[in-house]
């Protein structure tokens, strides 16, 4: 039997210390398969985005074990961890943190030449992923003369140009309205279809369950139902 | 509630709070200081000269006299008090051949005016009649040590010493062989301390002497000093404030008290310029939430004053910080400038102004800084206020876009952060080029000093100068020179005088020259040379006079009175000397027809056979006077360096904390790079492409403005020492730009470090646009 995608092997993960200290993961086990559209849900400080960050690299998990794209990121060194982001995983933040001094264009040629594609396919992937997003014409403006959701379409494609095996996408809507977080949510759908990758969104918007081909719940550290593995 | 909130403003900018008290006080407190250094070196001269007692009046004699005689004309004149002493020149004799000029002081073990500051060893005594007291800078310069033997050739006699200490004098501070040149050259004279019974004895004087040191209390001390050298063969008369020792130190000090406002005025300047940016950039950081105050109904002056009471917090620490570093760059340039200089110890003090300077700038610039946006700011509709500023309207025009695209995402993204805030690089570009330009100006200017007295020795076409023990007839002079061996020989007269022009006095030296002086070369810069009636000044003396060519001029020694007109201005160091015919100076001087000292063209054994004659009291050679000066020079470099290392340690300040508080506005940013992959290598390219750019902007603009900052201040040093052109040369400006590029690398892997801890999984959250 292959390898899951993803691995959470009862992960512990608390913030603070003394009578601050704040369990935030507390025997987490979870398994995600390549390919999946999983939407974890959750109220907030249940643990979600911190969820995300153990699967990304961004953070280790006090006790346990997290395996991702076949690389076991509690004992990864720092090099290993960023060369991990750069090649197997896509972010999207709630807040788009696109770069404020690059275009758009330049925005997802950031993501993609660092993961060493050369300039010219760099660019032509970052071209035809703009376009794929409906911002072809846009790809010259910067990020301020962009909308939200344009701005959102925009991050999106930066963290698939590069083709990664998994995207994390930390409450890709919660700045949106409605209308262009659904236009958004679709999006996301149609890519996942389309190349395959495995895309983790997180959220309090129990409306975004529906985006999901798996709904993962998420309470008091751990799961809040048992999640189909 | 404000209270609160201010406190809790500060605690949250932690970090970015700290590098603008930082800004503050570095900015408000090099200028204040360099205030402070200034009233200390003047202090410590003060205490030096006052403490040491310079003495009101120096009548030095062309021969020995019975002291007694002597100490009744000075108490007839009320001189009070009064002390005589054997003053003798000759030359030391080092190992090696070397043969520097040697003046020994014979002087009572108990003298009270122009008393001994022992830096070294023990004290003139009586009871160790061969027991010397040597100049430390003499001795330094020869490596001569205590109980170390001192050889001396004196009036042809050798004479052996033994070295029982080190002193300095207020007479011979600066102690020189050459004391027409108003540039001193330490350690180019052995200045010897003896008792005075001792060098009598050593010498065959008996009890005779030729120098008497008095202070005139009370009134008219000027006709008083006259009367007391009316009648008495006098070689030189010199009132305190044309002491060769003390003229100086007033004319450096002067130039150092020129040199401090313009200075001062440059770090204040940048301070300022950092502060205000700091604080705008602070207060616009805190749009969003002063616009919330405003929609929430707070009135405009609740949401300037929510700016500046934390802008007073900060505004006190950096003016806490700005009279610390008052404090310390004042005592560490002073100090700096007093071991220049030579004096035995530094005077400081907290004076007020400097530091209440200090505190006002930081206090006033960081108040005001604050308050202009935060009005701008309550002015504004609440829901402008609330959309945030961020790079709200960050933009490039086409063809710097495309530029810009060129490079690498990581590249493009360090050159466009210095596009983002325009106004913010551009100032940290201008303090950073007006640090390095500062520090290369002060190059320039020692280059061009040493230019200057490389190119006056070179015009000159005498080897050796040659004081005479006693006048002479100025053609048995000239002869003395021939019959040792010199090929050409130029026979002076010098002595004290006072010009007075409209009103205005100078002290000057005459200096009788023969017609068509063939080996003392005047570079002249108006008029003509000396002629019967009309004499040459320095560009200093017609400054000071405030007289040109053509002009009158009243001429008074203690011989004679007259009136001569300027017929020549010239360019010289010795800026003190004012030249005219022989036979009419020697009239003045009261030694007509005879000579006192010889300029010879000859080679090194003419000038052993003269230093040989029992009527040559000094040989001086011109290679010895310019490398003396050259050491002077260096020496000064000293305290140069202290500037320049305060300068660019300044420059270096602003460079950190521009990019400590750049790295902390973006903080997102460089989390949201690690977020996609970017190592340590990228991040930190990214961040040393910005203050690299920077630095090499700055490099390029600093040698237009190290050039501009020169000049003034070579005009400075001109009306206080003498004329030095300005020669500015690549290797005034290539170390100072290396260690600026130093600085920016060290500065680079500060902020890189700082990019690199970030805890990518909180910083991503942040919003990087609004």
């Amino acid at each position: 039997m292959s390898e899951p995608l993803v691995l959470i092997d009862r992960v512990r993960k608390a913030y603070g210390s003394g009578a601050a200290r704040q369990l935030v993961l507390d025997h987490l086990s979870l398994k995600m398969e390549a390919g999946e559209f999983a939407v974890v849900l959750g109220p907030s400080g249940c643990g979600k985005t911190t969820l995300l960050n153990l699967i990304g690299g961004l953070d280790t998990p006090d006790a346990g074990r997290v395996r991702a794209c076949g690389l076991d990121l509690t004992n990864a060194s720092r090099v290993e961890l960023t060369a991990y982001r750069a090649r197997s995983v896509g972010f999207v933040f709630q807040f788009y943190n696109l770069l404020p001094t690059l275009t758009a264009q330049e925005n997802v040629e950031a993501g993609v030449r660092v993961a060493g594609v050369d300039r010219e396919p760099a660019r032509e992937a970052s071209r035809s992923l703009l376009a794929r997003v409906g911002l072809g014409s846009l790809g010259d403006r910067f990020p301020s003369q962009l909308s939200g959701g344009e701005q959102q379409r925009v991050a999106i494609a930066r963290a698939l140009a590069k083709q990664p095996r998994l995207l994390l996408a930390d409450e890709p809507t919660g700045n949106l309205d409605e209308e262009t977080a659904g236009g958004v949510l679709d999006l996301m759908r149609e890519l996942n279809e389309e190349t395959g990758t495995t895309f983790v969104v997180v959220s309090h918007n129990p409306v975004l369950a529906r985006a999901g081909k798996r709904v993962v719940r998420l309470s008091h550290g751990g799961l809040a139902e048992p999640s189909p593995v | 509630m404000l209270w609160r909130k201010a406190l809790r403003d500060l605690r949250a900018m932690g970090m970015r709070a700290l590098l603008i008290v930082v800004v503050i006080g570095a900015g408000a407190g090099t200028g204040a200081g360099i205030s402070l250094a200034l009233h200390d070196v003047e202090r410590t001269r003060d205490d030096f000269y006052s403490e040491y007692r310079l003495a009101d009046l120096d009548v030095r004699l062309l021969r020995p006299l019975a002291p007694r005689p002597l100490l009744r004309r000075a108490r007839q004149v009320g001189a009070r008090p009064a002390e005589t002493r054997l003053v003798l020149s000759g030359e030391a004799l080092m190992r090696g051949g070397a043969q520097p000029a040697a003046e020994v002081v014979g002087m009572s073990p108990a003298a009270v005016l122009d008393g001994l500051a022992v830096t070294g060893g023990r004290a003139l005594s009586s009871a160790a009649p061969r027991g010397a007291l040597l100049d430390p800078d003499f001795a330094e310069r020869f490596h001569l040590h205590l109980g170390d033997r001192l050889r001396l050739r004196l009036g042809g006699r050798r004479v052996e010493l033994r070295i029982r200490g080190l002193a300095r004098s207020p007479e011979y501070l600066l102690a020189t062989a050459n004391p027409d040149y108003l540039v001193p050259q330490p350690g180019s004279l052995a200045v010897v301390f003896l008792p005075r019974a001792s060098l009598q004895r050593i010498t065959g004087l008996g009890e005779r002497v030729n120098d008497l040191v008095v202070d005139l209390p009370g009134r008219r001390a000027d006709r008083r000093g006259e009367r007391l050298a009316a009648g008495l063969p006098v070689a030189a008369l010199t009132p305190r404030s044309q002491q060769y020792s003390l003229r100086l130190t007033n004319a450096d000090i002067n130039a150092f008290s020129i040199f401090a406002p313009v200075m001062g005025g440059i770090f204040a300047l940048v301070g300022l310029l950092l502060i205000v940016l700091s604080l705008r950039r602070l207060v616009n950081s805190q749009r969003r939430e002063l616009g919330a105050l405003l929609a929430l109904g707070y009135p405009p002056r609740t949401v300037v004053a929510t700016v500046l009471l934390p802008a007073a917090f900060l505004a006190l620490a950096g003016g806490l910080l700005a009279m610390a570093v008052t404090v310390g760059v004042g005592r560490l340039v002073a100090a700096e400038y007093s071991n220049t200089v030579g004096f035995p110890s530094t005077s400081h003090a907290l004076a007020a102004g400097p530091l209440a300077l200090a505190a006002g700038l930081a206090l006033g610039a960081t108040l005001l800084a604050a308050a202009a946006p935060a009005y701008r700011l309550a002015r504004l509709e609440p829901t402008q206020a609330m959309r945030g500023e961020r790079f709200s309207t960050f933009g490039l025009s086409g063809w710097l876009q495309r530029a810009t695209g060129l490079w690498p995402p990581a590249v493009a993204y360090a050159i466009r952060g210095l596009l983002r805030r325009p106004l913010l690089s551009a100032a940290t570009v201008f303090s950073i080029a007006v640090a390095i330009g500062l520090a290369a100006a002060l190059n320039i200017l020692v280059s061009s000093t040493n230019s200057a007295v490389d190119t006056e020795f070179a015009q000159q076409g005498w080897t050796y100068s040659v004081d005479l023990a006693r006048p002479l007839p100025a053609s048995r002079a000239a002869a003395l020179a021939r019959r040792a061996g010199a090929r050409r020989a130029e026979a002076t007269i010098k002595g004290p005088a006072r010009l007075r022009s409209g009103g205005r006095d100078a002290d000057v030296e005459l200096a009788g020259l023969p017609a068509r002086p063939p080996l003392l070369r005047l570079g002249l810069t108006a008029g003509s040379s000396p002629a019967p009636g009309g004499v040459v000044v320095s560009e200093q003396t017609a400054r000071s006079l405030r007289v040109g060519v053509g002009d009158e001029l009243e001429v008074r020694t203690p011989a004679a009175r007259t009136k001569l007109a300027v017929a020549g201005i010239a360019r010289t160091l010795a800026t003190q000397s004012t030249y005219l015919p022989r036979a009419q100076a020697s009239r003045l001087l009261g030694s007509p027809g005879h000579a006192t000292s010889v300029l010879v063209a000859a080679g090194p054994a003419a000038a052993r056979r003269l230093r040989r004659d029992p009527a040559v009291a000094r040989v001086t050679s011109k290679s010895s006077a310019q490398s003396a000066e050259r050491e002077m020079i260096e020496e000064l470099t000293g305290l140069i360096s202290v500037l320049q290392a305060i300068s660019l340690g300044v420059g270096a300040i602003f460079l950190v904390s521009v990019l400590a508080l750049s790295y902390l506005d973006r903080r997102g940013e460089f989390a949201t790079l690690a977020a996609l992959g970017y190592g340590r290598r990228q991040i930190g390219a990214a961040v040393a492409g910005e203050a690299l750019t920077q630095t090499a902007i700055a490099a390029a603009l600093s040698i237009p403005l190290g050039i501009l900052i020169a000049s003034p201040l070579s005009d400075r040093i001109a009306q206080a020492w003498f004329e030095i052109g300005l020669h500015a040369e690549p290797p005034n400006f290539i170390w100072v730009i290396v260690l600026a590029l130093v600085l920016a690398l060290l500065a680079v892997a500060q902020a890189t470090r700082r990019a690199l801890r970030i805890d990518i999984a909180v910083t991503v959250r942040e919003r990087l646009i609004d």
